[in-house]
């Protein structure tokens, strides 16, 4: 069966390809060109239905449905593995966020400052900027 | 493989900043976290993890601040009265608004210790009361010597370890023998909350995981080649309710998979 060659590896690989999927310029590049070609896929099998199943003769399965519904399987596994990296990285940015929330609020609250250098420009300088923006505006 | 730093951009901790304003230089800080008091154990920090330990992070605080140790008390959005046992008993408390889990929690106490003190030894100190307070004092003592971590261990004790069911013993001796361990240091215990670390090697800490993995993860990183590590007897006294708010064995399964899904992403990424 070639379709059993085809799908241990597409198994795999979808995985392990959303695991690692990125949300780089490339990554974003790449799902694009993904979601292009199955809008030219899905065209192609709704104006010649026959093709679907010739297809599937040709890997072995027994109806061109349920080599759709395979690949459908594959594009389900893909999209869960890389919705959870995207989860994990707004996660990791939101973790970051309220922790400088937590040291700013403790600070606060116990009128600690972070060395002297770095009050000057932040407690004092910030007031005079925005009074010098409002009357331009 | 830098699964550590890997993908995860911490801020970057600017190093001791308040040495200037101990220096002398004029402070408006009323109270700050090593100002409390100038005793024998002025070097260290206490970081406490609480997250609605109500009941008796009050009496564990308190033995700490009483022994003249300075507290950061890291409230991981608590919904119980921690935060006020907390302020009562007089540690410094940084309150999350989330609940960011145990490694947010000690990344937190981390990098509140480096930005807000000077203190040269950074401890980790569970606030269920199954740590002894002399067991830090201790490890202190020995870090002091001139490590750069000091790891706590339920099996190095003389006289028979601490109370714990063959089934937490079996899994936590081969936890010690299976996570990776970098320039084959021996370590014997695994994912003991009992930890004291250098200054230094607290501002080389990112954890990103957010869950119970992240102890996988630090032990990882503290076990790296550069650092002078040793271990410390440390007796836990597992009492009804540490029992009751410890972690189930199951989540072993929960830590696994975590650290495999983030090792699939982090591979071979700088």
């Amino acid at each position: 069966m070639i379709i059993q060659i085809l799908l241990i590896p597409a198994l795999v690989a979808a995985v392990l390809l959303s695991l690692r999927s990125r949300s780089s310029l490339r990554g974003q590049a790449r799902r694009k060109i993904l979601a292009l070609a199955t809008v030219v896929l899905g065209v192609l099998a709704v104006l010649f239905p026959d093709s679907l199943q010739e297809l599937a003769d040709a890997v072995g399965v027994t109806r061109g449905s349920d080599l759709l519904l395979y690949g459908l399987v594959l594009v389900q596994i893909y999209l869960v593995g890389s919705t959870s990296v995207r989860f994990r990285e707004q996660e990791g940015r939101l973790v970051q966020l309220a922790r400088q929330v937590a040291i700013m609020d403790a600070s606060l609250r116990y009128a600690v400052v972070e060395g002297a250098e770095q009050q000057s420009p932040a407690l004092v300088a910030a007031p005079v900027q925005s009074s010098d923006r409002t009357p331009r505006q | 493989m830098e699964v550590l730093v890997a993908g995860h951009e911490t801020t970057a901790v600017p190093e001791r900043r308040l040495a200037s304003v101990r220096d002398g230089a004029p402070a408006p800080a009323e109270r700050r976290p090593g100002s409390a008091s100038a005793g024998r154990w002025d070097d260290t920090v206490v970081v406490v993890r609480v997250y609605n330990e109500a009941p008796v992070v009050g009496g564990v605080i308190a033995e700490l601040v009483a022994a003249g140790l300075t507290v950061i008390a890291v409230d991981d959005a608590s919904t119980d009265g921690s935060a006020a046992e907390i302020d009562r008993v007089g540690a410094f408390r940084v309150s999350h608004p989330i609940n960011l889990g145990a490694g947010g929690a000690l990344q937190t106490g981390f990098e509140t210790a480096l930005r807000l003190t000077d203190a040269q030894y950074i401890a980790c100190f569970d606030a269920d009361g199954q740590h002894q307070l002399h067991d830090l004092l201790g490890m202190i003592e020995r870090i002091r010597e001139g490590y750069d971590v000091v790891l706590g261990s339920r099996f190095l004790e003389e006289g028979g370890p601490t109370q714990m069911s063959w089934l937490r013993r079996t899994i936590l001796r081969s936890a010690a023998k299976l996570l990776r361990r970098r320039g084959g240091v021996e370590l014997t215990d695994a994912h003991n909350g009992l930890r004291i670390v250098a200054r230094h090697v607290a501002a080389d800490v990112r954890l990103s995981y957010a869950g119970m993995a992240y102890a996988s993860q630090l032990e990882e990183h503290l076990t790296q080649p550069d650092y002078r590590i040793v271990e410390h007897p440390v007796h836990i006294l597992y009492t009804d309710y540490s029992r009751a708010k410890g972690q189930p064995l199951l989540n072993s399964v929960n830590i696994l998979a975590e650290l495999a899904a983030h090792r699939v992403t982090e591979w071979g990424r700088r």
